[in-house]
């Protein structure tokens, strides 16, 4: 077909409908204005379609590519970059399938769509997403296929067929690329943080400014254990270190910008192997879990392992308040395994300097929370007993639990513990640390999450945003930090069968959330879809997105033996001459297996065996004319050939299958059979 | 098989047929009847005749396209008189008008009003001669009548005779100042047949024998119209078993999916070559089809119908229904 043709009605349907469908998932993302641009685009088509338009001329064309240049620049700031780039990527596909008026264009906007699919995949990888750009690819490939046929060829629907006949095929294809192309780094990165907004922990807690903490039921992290799981209590996911408290915030350090305290201090360190300066600070004793966390996104650097983790993972680095640390913002899922000893010791001797970070208090202010440490302290003789004691002080007095507690303002320490006594972790933490650094003891609260549900289907622990948590560490002498969390004082249930239970007299658990499956734990039949489904991503994530150069050269070391580079390509080739070999092959089988009448089986049979002497049936071939050559060449054989030949015609054309006699069928098959026995 | 064992004036049992019969050999020795009938006139064109007659039994109207002085006319008054049709002709030309066609309103002096004068259309068989050169609108006018079988003139609906066939014939070069008829309008034309040159023992006896139009005259009517309507009934009744149309559908389909093709076969086009193969079963004495019947009729029904891709340009029907004959598997 030449190149000059017009699209075929057939693609141009198809290369719209993909059009929208690809641009459709980077709606939320793209500036208003492009979605106007494309969809205008979009109708300039279909109206030129309709001939009720005509063409854009070349000023409207020129005009339509520089202003949007302009305007992608002026929006983003730069025509680089993941975000500008695909804008420009899908204005770019918008101006060349409205420009399209031949099929040598058309192809053109067939190679963009599958780009513009590709794009999708900076900001989104769920598995959902997949299927639904996998059916865009479709979509794609049907416009590409419509575009090679003859523009008779109007139904949508059989090139559908045809789109979905060839993705089916390129389906082992595609598993050999996926298991066996080789994963290398990308040889440049990308900034995908942008400003997408995340739901997560957040480095400033002000106990007692948000009158209600609302909890989302998203998923924080999913962690897989080798082995057994650890008690629901025990499972402290740390993630964040707050030790600096203003009156009324605690947060990171005394300046929240992390780069000032790393120039005076190495806090970070262990990125690709390098040395850990302080590792002789933690001491391991035992009790090991190894897991791997799969997490979320989160945009934010702190991962979050139980303590005292460690990783092997060249991208994780260690912090001098022992959190891992990832080198770059998650912006992908991402997942690293890590070995966590439940007994351990950090800081048995705390240098000076960190001493006075963790005793940092402001001046002035909370006299009565002074004045209790200050009693409690000369009850106790070891930092251990006032500990002791100021956790039965939270026990004996009368707090409670709650998610929404009143609001504190002034001296909200003060407050919280003489007057309105109702809280959650961030309350109890907050005033725990203070009690404790008023006493002179070092403190610090630690967020992170608690607990985790359980998957019994994949036997990994889910981790939701409403189990976050903040508890404190504090510095005892000759032992280090001691993890205290004053919530398990006052709401047991809280630690061991998480925040539901605690808040089971309350009923706000997750009262925000009305469609969340989590809000009906109490239904049998959605829990257990609910954790089909969360098995489901978790393996997607597992096995798909989690498939990295570490786990390839682990398949394919266990599948093969050492591997290399050589041997590697030696294996896809061979795959996939044996993927093409099967395709082939699976087609003529198709192509014979049509035939199933007997009738026809045995005059075929009959044509191979003159075929075999020489005489070979033409395609177009009738068994008349093919007759007549025979008898030519044999013709000592005519009677027999004829005969044959007459009852095959007659037994398939004279009747309909349907109404064939099975008797009188079966004798002209034998008499067929005996007839080719003497040929 | 024709072979000439039927002479000149054989006499056939005609009466055999008064009835329908289920027996397509009956058919058979009358339609053999007719071909030697023609044949004394039209010498050495037995195929071609053979389809003409299938092309009458499938109720279907002829085009023959030749050069001149190969028989077209000659041809299409023989059959007029085997089949004792009556008869008329219409020499085409640019000043044609609709009305030299079907007709028109002719003012009545004694009964003071208008009476519609029938044209020539109004016959069982007409010959529309060099029918390109007319204007579309004449063209038009005729093919109307060919489709739908009747006449409306003033508001006033006049059905045609019963049966209606025309047979128009076409010259194929020396095409300026004719119209081509465009693809529409070729396929209301069941078939569209080439007579070609005459073989050379033909051609000897046509040399040697008097002037045809003369013999025309001398012909014998083989066909009465009941029995000619028995016929069309029977070809109706012809079987045409699955397998068949497996291969009907194949051949279509092709033509369809095929590059070689500018456009395919459509489904009226699928259904003449049905009807024709139907046709031409019956003329070969069987009551069910084989894929050569279909073969037979496929060049003279399909290649009006079809136009080659990459850059044929104009007819080039017989080397694509070559190509769909031969690529198309007969039995799959």
């Amino acid at each position: 077909m030449e190149n000059s043709q017009p699209i075929p009605r057939n693609s141009l349907v198809w290369l719209l409908a993909s059009m929208f469908a690809g641009i459709a998932p980077h709606f939320s993302r793209l500036p208003l204005w492009v979605i106007a641009v494309c969809l205008l685009c979009g109708s300039w088509r279909i109206m030129v379609y309709r001939s009720r338009w005509k063409l854009p001329g070349r000023w409207i064309k020129a005009l339509l590519v520089f202003s949007s240049f302009a305007a992608v620049l002026g929006h983003y700031g730069t025509l680089f970059g993941p975000d500008a780039g695909t804008a420009l990527l899908i204005l770019g596909f918008c101006f060349k399938l409205l420009e399209t008026h031949n099929r040598k264009d058309a192809f053109t906007v067939v190679v963009l769509g599958f780009f513009v699919v590709a794009t999708a995949f900076f900001y989104t990888q769920s598995m959902l997403s997949a299927g639904y750009l996998l059916l865009v690819c479709f979509m794609v490939t049907a416009a590409l296929i419509g575009l090679n046929q003859t523009p008779l060829q109007t139904d949508p629907k059989r090139t559908a067929r045809r789109a979905f006949k060839l993705l089916l095929q390129s389906i082992p294809l595609m598993l050999v690329l996926f298991v066996f192309v080789p994963r290398v780094a990308p040889l440049w990165s990308l900034d995908l943080s942008g400003s997408r907004a995340k739901t997560g922990l957040s480095d400033r807690i002000t106990p007692g400014d948000i009158a209600e903490l609302s909890r989302s039921p998203e998923l924080a992290f999913r962690v897989e254990f080798e082995g057994s799981i650890p008690d629901t209590s025990k499972l402290y996911w740390r993630g964040l270190v707050l030790d600096h408290y203003d009156g009324a915030t605690w947060s990171r350090g005394v300046s929240n910008n992390e780069q000032s305290l790393m120039d005076r201090e190495p806090m970070v360190a262990g990125f690709n192997g390098e040395g850990i300066p302080w590792q002789a600070s933690v001491r391991f004793q035992g009790d090991q879990y190894r897991y791997r966390v799969i997490m979320e996104p989160t945009d934010k650097r702190w991962l979050f392992a139980l303590p005292a983790a460690r990783s092997e993972n060249r991208r994780v680095g260690f912090s001098r308040d022992f959190r891992l640390l990832s080198d770059t913002p998650i912006s992908q899922p991402f997942s690293y395994s890590v070995s966590s000893d439940l007994r351990f010791s950090l800081d048995t001797s705390l240098p000076r300097w960190l001493a006075q970070r963790n005793l940092q208090l402001p001046e002035t202010g909370n006299p009565r929370s002074r004045q209790l440490a200050e009693r409690l302290l000369k009850q106790s003789k070891t930092a251990s007993s006032y500990v002791t004691q100021v956790l039965t002080f939270f026990s004996e007095k009368t707090f409670s639990y709650t998610l929404r507690p009143p609001r504190l303002t002034g001296d909200r320490i003060d407050q919280f513990l003489f007057e309105t006594r109702q809280g959650f972790c961030s309350h109890y933490a907050g005033a725990f640390v203070y009690l404790m650094r008023s006493a002179g003891i070092p403190a610090r609260i630690v967020a992170g999450y608690q607990g985790g549900e359980i998957n019994p289907l994949g036997g990994h622990l889910l981790v939701h945003q409403f189990d976050a948590h903040a508890w404190a560490e504090v510095w005892l002498p000759g032992q280090g930090w001691k993890r205290a969390d004053p919530t398990a004082v006052i709401a047991p249930s809280r630690v061991e069968q998480g925040v539901e239970e605690a808040l089971s007299e309350e009923q706000s658990f997750l009262e925000d959330s009305v469609l969340s499956p989590l809000r009906y734990r109490s239904i049998n039949w959605l829990t257990q879809f609910r954790f089909a489904w969360d098995y489901v991503n978790f393996a997607w994530h597992r096995s798909v997105l989690g498939y990295d150069a570490k786990l390839q050269a682990d398949f394919l070391s266990r599948l093969l033996g050492p591997v290399d580079f050589k041997k590697l390509g030696l294996i896809m080739v061979l795959l996939t001459t044996l993927v093409l070999l099967g395709l082939a092959g699976l087609l003529f089988l198709n192509r014979r297996g049509h035939s199933r009448d007997p009738l026809l089986q045995i005059y075929l049979k009959f044509c191979k065996r003159m075929a075999a002497k020489g005489i070979r049936r033409m395609p177009g071939e009738s068994a008349g004319e093919y007759l007549q050559r025979l008898i030519k060449k044999y013709p000592d054989k005519a009677s027999e050939m004829e005969e044959l030949t007459d009852l095959y015609t007659q037994a398939t054309y004279s009747s309909n299958y349907s109404s064939n006699g099975e008797g009188s069928q079966q004798a002209t098959l034998s008499r067929m059979k005996r007839l080719l026995r003497t040929l | 098989m024709l072979n000439g064992i039927y002479g000149r004036k054989q006499d056939v049992s005609i009466k055999s047929i008064e009835q329908p019969s289920h027996d397509s050999s009956d058919y058979h020795d009358l339609i053999n009847a007719m071909v030697s009938e023609v044949e004394t006139v039209v010498m050495g064109k037995t195929h071609q005749v053979r389809l003409a007659l299938a092309c009458l039994f499938a109720n279907g109207h002829l085009l023959i396209e030749d050069l001149p002085g190969m028989g077209k006319t000659t041809l299409a008054h023989t059959l007029a008189g085997v089949l004792g049709f009556s008869f008329k002709r219409i020499q085409f030309t640019s000043d044609l008008l609709p009305a030299d066609i079907i007709g028109a309103p002719i003012f009545d002096g004694r009964e003071q009003r208008f009476e519609f004068q029938p044209g020539p259309v109004f016959s069982q068989l007409l010959l529309a001669d060099e029918i390109n050169r007319a204007t579309p609108k004449a063209q038009s006018a005729l093919l109307e009548a060919m489709e739908e079988r009747q006449v409306s003139v003033d508001g006033t609906t006049h059905p045609l005779p019963v049966p209606f066939f025309v047979i128009a014939t076409q010259n194929p070069i020396s095409q300026t100042g004719t119209f081509p008829l465009p693809e529409s309008q070729l396929d209301r034309f069941l078939m569209r047949i080439e007579l070609g040159y005459p073989a050379h023992e033909a051609e000897r006896r046509i040399l040697q024998g008097s002037n045809p139009r003369e013999s025309i005259s001398e012909l014998k009517q083989i066909l009465g119209l009941d029995q000619l309507r028995l016929i069309q009934q029977r070809v109706e009744s012809i079987l045409v078993a699955d397998p068949l149309l497996d291969y009907v559908q194949r051949l279509v389909h092709f033509s369809r999916q095929c590059s070689d093709f500018d456009f395919g076969l459509s489904p009226r086009g699928a259904l003449a070559l049905v009807r024709s193969a139907r046709a031409w079963a019956l003329i070969e004495g069987r009551d069910y089809v084989i894929p050569e019947d279909v073969q037979q009729v496929l060049p003279c029904v399909a290649e009006h119908r079809l136009r080659g891709g990459r850059g044929h340009s104009g007819h080039r029907g017989i080397t694509l229904t070559r190509q769909l004959i031969d690529a198309v598997d007969v039995l799959e």
